[in-house]
Parts: structure tokens; C-alpha cells; sequence
């Protein structure tokens, strides 16, 4: 599972074309704030981070967002499935997990 | 494994942070200021208490709160006092605290002993150090970065210049920015921005030369974004060789042939000639035309002093380079080139070039920079709010440490040069020297410093002992088999090496010391746009962990006891000789290092030299007081301190004389004038070719910061971005066989690299090119890249270089052999 905390900044809307708003927030995958002028902070929770880059993407696509800032990463440690592996695709047969990095494996939080 | 409703609850907790992370960030952007969470759920955050700080990862320079409890950093938070981000971060600076924590923290002493790594105590580990310098001071070479804070650095080079006699001392900013640096000395006389980040507001062009701002420098492109959230009209061109996040956001994407830059430059100011975009006035009162003279033999480049030309001279020079022309050398349309003529051309316009390690990383990077000044002084553009030409930088303080402090083998504090008696006088001066203590000639500069340190001594690699701090050479050297792994071989070669973690440079480290880092010593950093910040220790480091400025002091201190004069001034006094109330206070010994502050020591010495080219500091308590102050910092009538913005005009630079609008007082013609260049485009040294056919591009990604050693150990961007890749364009793609996650060969006349491939991910090269970055320790890019680098500035090209790319565990294939189009 992969949590991502991003800011969508919005254009003014133009005539005829929907608030980016309501069509962010029939996806279940969303969990919006509160917007703050032009900026929208929501939560996106995905299978993967393959899935997250995909949504990301559809997110910029949709009229009347203007720029997607990504402010929070969270991949569950415990979760194989959810580690990008490759730059944005799953792990790979044979490929090491993030936590057989030998120095980050030990990372905790403080 | 969780159990269920501590999954609940991990999930529930890291989706409020996540929340309040991007909520944060929607204010700040809003220009309101929000606290993030506590990073552990397990902190009650009753006892909070908050600290500012600039940020530890790259040069924008954005200040953070920190939250410290019980002795920890728990919380990180914008900085909304802060100019620079105004309360925003980036997604590696919210994780910056964490950059602390990585259970694999150096702690203690650690020495080779038979292939062994072997605890020591701290007094025997400075006493090696010590020995091994005093026996062979001239085969001693101290080497650090841009992330050597403003004191460490001073320290370093003091004991290098002045302690020593030599100038052995250099830099990584001579891998990041050392050609930016020749730029401003060639076009202003003395380095550095004149221009600073306000210049992003109030911009009506920004035009990114090689420059990856959406991802390398993201909260500097939120200032674009927000402008044009709030309805503004700001045209952003993308000059770039791969599409990137930068693209997206972009009005205009050009995508260039590597080294094209040159003529895209060159194409411009055809255009200003030929159509009327010469902004006489200002050229007239304020500009010479310099080329560069003849060759002095084959093998020597001219000097950058150049000779004069006229303007007539300078527009034949650039005729040849019509846009026509410019396509054909750089791939970028003739229109495309005709429109940034014309945005370039237009008066009602304030057009602001941005670039970074494109330009930089260069065979050519002296000359593009000064051709990118040249086109803005040739228009006018320059000088007023949003007209600018601005480098940025990729370390925190490469600007601060490295080029104000002068922590290079040819410059001395404050901007002054080793080669010039006058400033050689100046220094000695400051530091009590003797006439002729300091060296006139320069030491080695990075790669020639690593080359000689991996050759044997009797082949003439007369550096044989190293000292790194806060840097990592092991992965970030070009052709690292050639200049950093040679050394395992040589037994008379000695590196020590000062850092907070284990690295590709440790591997080959004789002697460790454990590093405190960030918040856990005092410390101060320059940022971009000349930017002096200041913060205090917040937290312990762990174990045995000790600041680096002490490391240097301390041996300093243990080469008078061992009798080694040179560390004395000409009274007979340690260099770093320390009282209060007239009473010595040991600071060599580190249960009284903090019994002052040894930074505000430090730093109020080395503002002496700051004077001299007018890059005036402040002291250091108005560093306490400030979110940072941009040099040169002068004191009013009534005491107080004020920045300056814009640098040679004279509505805001008190330097300027009175009536006269401009004025370039450090002049390289001494007539108060900048130098527009005339500087042609040259074909790169290693292009493509058959055996070799992809170009191959190197950088960084937005989750880590350089070679990842502190981003890496931030469970958060590490899972997000484990490990390296190839780009490559799809085309390429299909005609090697291989989709994303297949593995492939990256080979060059270096060495080579098993990488997985990417296709369609967030950047995309041309056909033809790949890139990857650099940030995995566990797949060197290094070793496969050019060590060609700028005669002017030695810096090497990380941008461009040849290789194959071939399917792993395939003889070379015939598809691979076939040139790519494009």
C-alpha cells in the first residue's frame, strides 16, 4: 500500500469545464482537505507505487489542474508488493528489496 | 508482521500525517503556515519545542522548523518566516529530520588494520591525522564539499593556506559549480548571482537551460506555479535534452542535441543583432565585447582574460549562427529559436534564464554560462526585478563555503585569489601571517587531485594522503575506476575519511571519524542568491560523533605539540587560538568545544575578508536574529544591517555610485563594465559513434539528494525510489528488445553498468539518449563516465558521453550496433 500526501494547485475554471474538485472526489482512492485558495491537498492511497505514478499522472491530465507537488511518501515496509522494484514498476524476481539495503534496512524512526 | 489494528492504526496514523503534510504545503503555497505532524506516533509532543534551521539537502536554501523532545528531532515544519519557501518544503525536506536517524550512524574511530576496520579512540585517530599531514605536508590534500557548513570550511582552509603553506585544498562545487563560477568572473569580474529568487516573482519568462526545476529545485518552481494559479501569465520555455516534470508546466519544450546549448545562445543574440534586440543604451554605458585570444601552444588553452572586440567584430562573429544553422547544431526548431529572439528582443517583457549542473557539468560550461549573461546584457535584460540570469546551485552551501569562503585550490576567503600578490597581502594580513606564508600557486583541483592520489608515487602521484569531509568522491568522481578504486592498490596511499554514515568513499577509507551532522552542531550555510544562514545545535550526535570543524582543530592543535610551527602565526600563536576575558579556552579539546560558540569565532574572523570585494557580512548575532541575510549586508546610520537584493544597480546595491544606473565595480577591464562574450559552439569530445551510439545523460531525482547517503536512510524516499534505472525512449526500446524492468548493459570506453530499463516514466530522453542518475550506491554510474572536463573551470561533464546499451547477458546484438535515430 502506498500513502501519498500531494498539493493539486488548480487553474481558475474555464467556461464550461467542471471543477476538478468533484471529479477528484468521486475516486476512492482520494481523501481531500480542505482547499486553500488554489491548493488542494488530498491523500492517495494505491496497490503500488506503479498505480500511485498512474493516478499521479491522470491527475494532471484532468482539466483545470495545473500542477500536481507530491509533499508526503509512505510505502509499506511490509508490503512486497508495494515496492517500486524499479524506478516505477514492481520488484523484480531476483531484485533485492528496499530493506536488504544494508544501511537503510536499519532505519527506524526516532 | 503488524498485527490487524496496529495496521489499522499505522494506516490511519500515516494518512494524517500524509494530510497535514500536503496540507501544510497547500498553505504555505497560500502563503499561510500550518505544523506538520510529529514524525513518531509515539511522541506526545507536550514538550515540543521549536528551532529554525536552513534545510540540509540542496542549495535553494528553505529554512525548516525543528521540533526537537527528549533530546530528538520528532517534527519538521515550513519555515513561514522564511523567504526563501515561505513555509513550504519539498517531500525530502518534510523528511529532513529523519536524515538523522539511520541506525547505521558512524559512532566511533574506526582504523584499517590488516583489511580490518578497527575501534580507536579519538585521541589516537588525531594523532595519525596529525603525523601523517606533518610528515609530508605537500602530499597532504584536504578535500570537502558545498555541504561543509561556513565555519568547517573556513577551518579547513585556513589550516590548508595558512597552517601548511600550501593550497592543496579543494571542493565538490568543482563537480557541481565550478563553471558558473568562471562565468560570473569572466562576464562581472567576481562570482555570483547578481539577481536573486525574487527575480522568480516578478518574471514574465522563464526560460530552464538544462535545468530540471520541478524536481531539483521544487519549491522555487511552486513560486512559478503559484503565479500562474492565481491567473498570471508567465511564459516558461523548457531548453532540455530529456522531457521531465519541468516540461510538463512548460509553454514551450525544446528539446536540444547534447552541447546544442552553445548555438541555441549563439542563435539568439544572431537575432538581437540582426533585428534590432540590442538594448544600445545600456551596451553602450555598460558593456565590453571580449573573444578569446590566440592559443599560446597546442596543448594550452588562451587565457579567460580574452582580448577586446567590437561590436562589429562581435556581429560577424555571431552571424553564421542563424536559426537555420542553430537547428541544424543543436535539433531546436528555427522557430523556436526565432521566438526566444523575440521574447528576448521585447522591452515589456522581464525575462529570467535559470540553469544549473546542465550548463555546469560541461566541456563547454564557462563558455555557455558567459554566453547566457551576454544575452542578457545585450538586451538589457538585466539588472531590474525579473530580469536575471540565474545559476542555481545544487549543495547547501556551495555557494556560502566553497565559493565565498574559497575552500578551492586557487581561491583564498572572501573571493580572493592565490594567484594575486595583492590578496595573497590581504590574507596574510587577517591571519597574522608572515610575507610569502601563503602559496602563489595553486593547488590540484578535484580530478587531478583524485588522478595523483591514484597513481603510484613514483609515477608521479605526489598526493599521498587525502582528508574527505562531508563528501562522497567514491561515488561521484567521473570514470571512478580511473580516478577514486585505483588507490586499493597503492599501500603508501592513506584517505581518511570524516562522514555520518558508511559510503562508497568509506570502502576505501584508511582512517573514519564519525561526523556530527545538521542540527546535532552549530552551524551556517549561503544559499543561491547569496543568502548567509545561521543555526544553532539542537540535538547530540550519537556515540563518539564529533563536528568537523573540532576534527580540524584538534589536529591542527596536535601538530604544535608535535612541533610543527607552521600552525603558529608570526606571534608565535596557534592559528586557532581562542580566549574569552583573555583566557585561552582549549576548544581542541572536546569537552570545551562548546564552552563557546567556535562558529560566531570563526565566522566573525573570516567576515574580515568579505570586505574586499564587496560581499560585505554581517556579524554573526544578526545571523541569529535573521532568516538569513543576502550579502553584501551593509550597516545603516542607525546601526542596523540591511541586504541587498540586486546586485550593480543602483537602486539597490549601495555600491553603486550615485546617477550612474549600473555600475560593475569589479569590472575584469576595470572601467566598471561587463563583458559580453563572444564564445563559438565546439563539437563535444566524445560523441557517438558506432560501437558507442547512445549519448548518455547523468543527474538527480526528486526523492534523493545527490548520492543519496542521507535520502537513502529515509525509510520514506528510499522504498519510493530504491534504486537506479535507464531511461530510454521507446523507439530505442523496440529496437533493443527490452520493455521496462528488463536488464541492460550501459557500456562506455569506462567501464560499464548493469541497469533495469524505464520507458515512459517521469522523464523521457530523446531516441538516441539515455539517462540515469546518479543516487545508488549500489550501481556507480561514475564508473562509466567521462573525466573530460572545462579547461577553465575543471569541471568535469557528467551530461554527455558515449555508450552502448545492450541486453543483459547478450552478445552484443545486432540491433544494438545499429545507430538510433535521432
Amino acid at each position: 500500500m502506498v500513502i501519498s500526501g500531494l498539493v493539486v494547485v488548480l487553474r481558475g475554471p474555464s467556461p464550461g469545464e467542471a471543477n476538478p474538485a468533484d471529479s477528484l472526489r468521486t475516486d476512492p482512492r482520494m481523501t481531500l482537505g480542505h482547499a486553500i485558495g488554489a491548493n488542494l491537498p488530498l491523500v492517495m492511497e494505491t496497490e503500488d507505487a506503479r498505480s500511485a505514478q498512474v493516478l499521479v499522472d491522470e491527475v494532471r491530465e484532468i482539466p483545470g489542474v495545473l500542477h500536481v507537488d507530491v509533499a508526503f511518501i509512505e510505502i509499506d515496509p511490509d508490503d512486497a508488493a508495494s515496492q517500486p522494484g524499479s524506478a516505477f514498476g514492481r520488484r523484480r524476481a531476483g531484485e533485492r528489496p528496499a530493506s536488504d539495503f544494508p544501511s537503510a534496512a536499519t532505519c527506524t524512526f526516532p | 508482521m503488524l498485527t490487524t489494528s496496529q495496521t489499522v492504526d499505522r494506516r490511519t496514523f500515516v494518512k494524517r500525517s500524509a494530510m497535514a503534510a500536503a496540507t501544510a504545503a497547500a498553505a504555505a503555497h497560500a502563503g499561510r503556515s500550518l505544523a506538520l505532524p510529529l514524525l513518531d506516533p509515539n511522541q506526545s509532543g507536550a514538550s515540543l519545542s521549536w528551532h529554525k534551521a536552513p534545510c540540509r539537502f540542496c542549495g535553494t536554501g528553505c529554512h525548516v522548523m525543528v521540533g526537537t523532545e527528549n533530546g530528538k528531532v520528532v517534527a519538521i515544519q515550513g519555515d513561514q518566516k522564511a523567504d526563501v519557501n515561505k513555509g513550504l518544503l519539498c517531500v525530502k525536506g518534510y523528511h529532513v529530520g529523519l536524515a538523522l536517524y539511520g541506525k547505521d550512524r558512524l559512532k566511533t574511530p574506526l582504523l584499517r588494520k590488516g583489511g580490518a576496520m578497527v575501534p580507536i579512540g579519538w585521541d589516537e585517530a588525531i594523532d595519525i591525522v596529525a603525523k601523517r599531514i606533518q610528515a609530508n605536508p605537500a602530499g597532504f590534500s584536504f578535500y570537502g564539499s558545498g555541504q561543509w557548513t561556513i565555519p568547517e570550511g573556513y577551518a579547513a582552509n585556513k589550516f590548508v593556506k595558512a597552517g601548511l603553506g600550501t593550497n592543496m585544498i579543494d571542493a565538490n562545487p568543482r563537480l557541481c559549480m565550478a563553471s558558473a563560477v568562471t562565468g560570473f568572473l569572466s562576464t562581472f569580474g567576481v562570482d555570483e548571482p547578481p539577481g536573486v529568487y525574487d527575480d522568480i516573482d516578478a518574471c514574465d519568462v522563464a526560460i530552464m537551460w538544462g535545468n530540471n526545476m520541478a524536481e531539483m529545485h521544487p519549491v522555487l518552481f511552486s513560486r512559478l506555479v503559484d503565479r500562474r494559479a492565481q491567473g498570471e501569465k508567465v511564459t516558461i520555455i523548457d531548453l532540455t535534452t530529456r522531457r521531465t516534470r519541468t516540461s510538463e508546466l512548460a509553454d514551450h519544450v525544446y528539446l536540444f542535441k547534447p552541447h546544442g546549448d552553445l548555438a541555441i545562445a549563439n542563435g539568439i543574440a544572431h537575432l538581437l543583432v540582426k533585428e534590432g534586440g540590442i538594448d544600445r543604451e545600456f551596451v553602450e554605458r555598460h558593456c565590453n565585447f571580449r573573444q578569446l585570444g590566440p592559443k599560446p601552444d597546442e596543448k594550452t588553452p588562451p587565457d579567460m582574460l580574452g582580448v577586446p572586440m567590437s561590436f562589429e567584430e562581435f556581429a560577424k562573429a555571431v552571424e553564421p549562427y542563424t536559426p537555420e544553422r542553430v537547428e541544424e547544431l543543436s535539433g531546436v526548431p528555427a522557430a523556436g529559436i526565432r521566438l526566444m529572439g523575440e521574447l528576448f528582443r521585447r522591452r515589456d517583457l522581464r525575462v529570467n534564464s535559470f540553469w544549473c549542473m546542465g550548463f555546469n557539468q560541461h566541456t563547454r560550461g564557462t563558455a555557455i554560462n558567459c554566453i547566457v549573461h551576454g544575452i542578457h546584457l545585450l538586451s538589457g535584460h538585466f539588472g531590474k526585478p525579473g530580469d536575471a540570469a540565474t545559476s542555481l546551485t545544487g549543495q547547501p552551501s556551495a555557494c556560502g563555503t566553497a565559493r565565498e569562503v574559497g575552500t578551492l585550490c586557487h581561491l583564498l576567503p572572501g573571493g580572493l585569489a592565490v594567484a594575486n600578490p595583492e590578496h595573497r597581502k590581504h590574507a596574510e594580513e587577517h591571519w597574522n601571517l608572515a610575507e610569502g606564508r601563503i602559496a602563489a600557486k595553486p593547488g590540484y583541483h578535484a580530478v587531478e587531485l583524485f588522478k595523483r592520489f591514484n597513481t603510484p608515487t613514483a609515477e608521479g602521484g605526489d598526493v599521498t594522503t587525502v582528508w574527505v569531509q562531508v563528501t562522497n568522491p567514491g561515488q561521484t568522481m567521473p570514470n571512478l575506476e580511473r580516478n577514486f578504486l585505483r588507490k586499493k592498490d597503492l599501500a603508501d596511499k592513506f584517505l581518511i575519511v570524516s562522514d555520518v554514515y558508511p559510503t562508497a568513499t568509506i570502502e576505501l577509507a584508511d582512517l573514519i571519524l564519525p561526523s556530527a551532522m545538521w542540527v546535532e552542531k552549530n552551524g551556517m550555510y549561503g544559499n543561491s542568491e547569496r543568502r548567509t544562514q545561521q543555526w544553532f545545535k539542537l540535538v547530540e550526535p550519537p556515540g563518539e560523533a564529533r563536528d568537523d570543524a573540532w576534527q580540524t582543530i584538534a589536529v591542527s592543535h596536535r601538530m604544535v605539540e608535535l612541533g610543527f610551527d607552521g600552525m603558529k602565526d608570526k606571534s608565535g600563536r596557534w592559528l586557532f587560538h581562542t580566549e574569552r576575558d583573555g583566557k585561552e579556552i582549549p576548544i581542541w579539546q572536546w569537552e570545551h568545544y562548546y564552552d563557546i560558540n567556535v562558529d560566531e569565532r570563526l565566522f566573525d574572523e573570516y567576515r574580515l575578508f568579505s570586505r574586499h570585494k564587496h560581499k560585505d557580512l554581517a556579524p554573526y548575532q544578526e545571523y541569529v536574529r535573521a532568516r538569513g541575510l543576502r550579502w553584501p549586508v551593509t550597516q545603516q546610520s542607525d546601526g542596523s544591517w540591511r541586504e541587498t537584493r540586486w546586485r550593480f544597480s543602483e537602486f539597490d546595491d549601495p555600491y553603486v555610485g550615485k546617477g550612474k544606473g549600473f555600475q560593475f565595480y569589479h569590472s575584469v577591464t576595470k572601467d566598471d563594465r561587463a563583458l559580453i562574450w563572444f564564445r563559438p559552439w565546439e563539437a563535444p569530445p566524445e560523441v557517438p559513434d558506432a560501437e558507442f551510439p547512445f549519448w548518455l545523460c547523468t543527474g538527480r531525482v526528486l526523492e534523493h539528494w545527490h548520492t543519496g547517503t542521507m535520502t537513502r536512510r529515509i525509510p520514506q524516499l528510499h522504498r519510493a525510489m530504491p534504486a537506479a534505472y535507464v531511461e530510454l525512449h521507446r523507439d530505442d526500446a523496440d529496437r533493443l528488445g527490452v520493455r521496462s524492468g528488463d536488464d541492460v548493459t550501459v557500456r562506455s570506453r569506462r567501464g560499464s553498468l548493469d541497469l533495469p530499463v524505464v520507458v515512459g516514466g517521469r522523464g523521457n530522453p530523446k531516441p538516441g539518449e539515455v539517462f540515469v542518475p546518479f543516487f545508488d550506491e549500489g550501481k556507480r554510474i561514475n564508473l562509466v563516465t567521462l573525466d573530460a572536463y572545462d579547461p577553465y573551470s575543471k569541471q568535469p561533464d557528467y551530461k554527455k558521453c558515449a555508450v552502448s546499451v545492450t541486453r543483459k547477458a547478450a552478445t552484443l546484438s545486432a540491433c544494438a550496433r545499429r545507430p538510433p535515430r535521432g
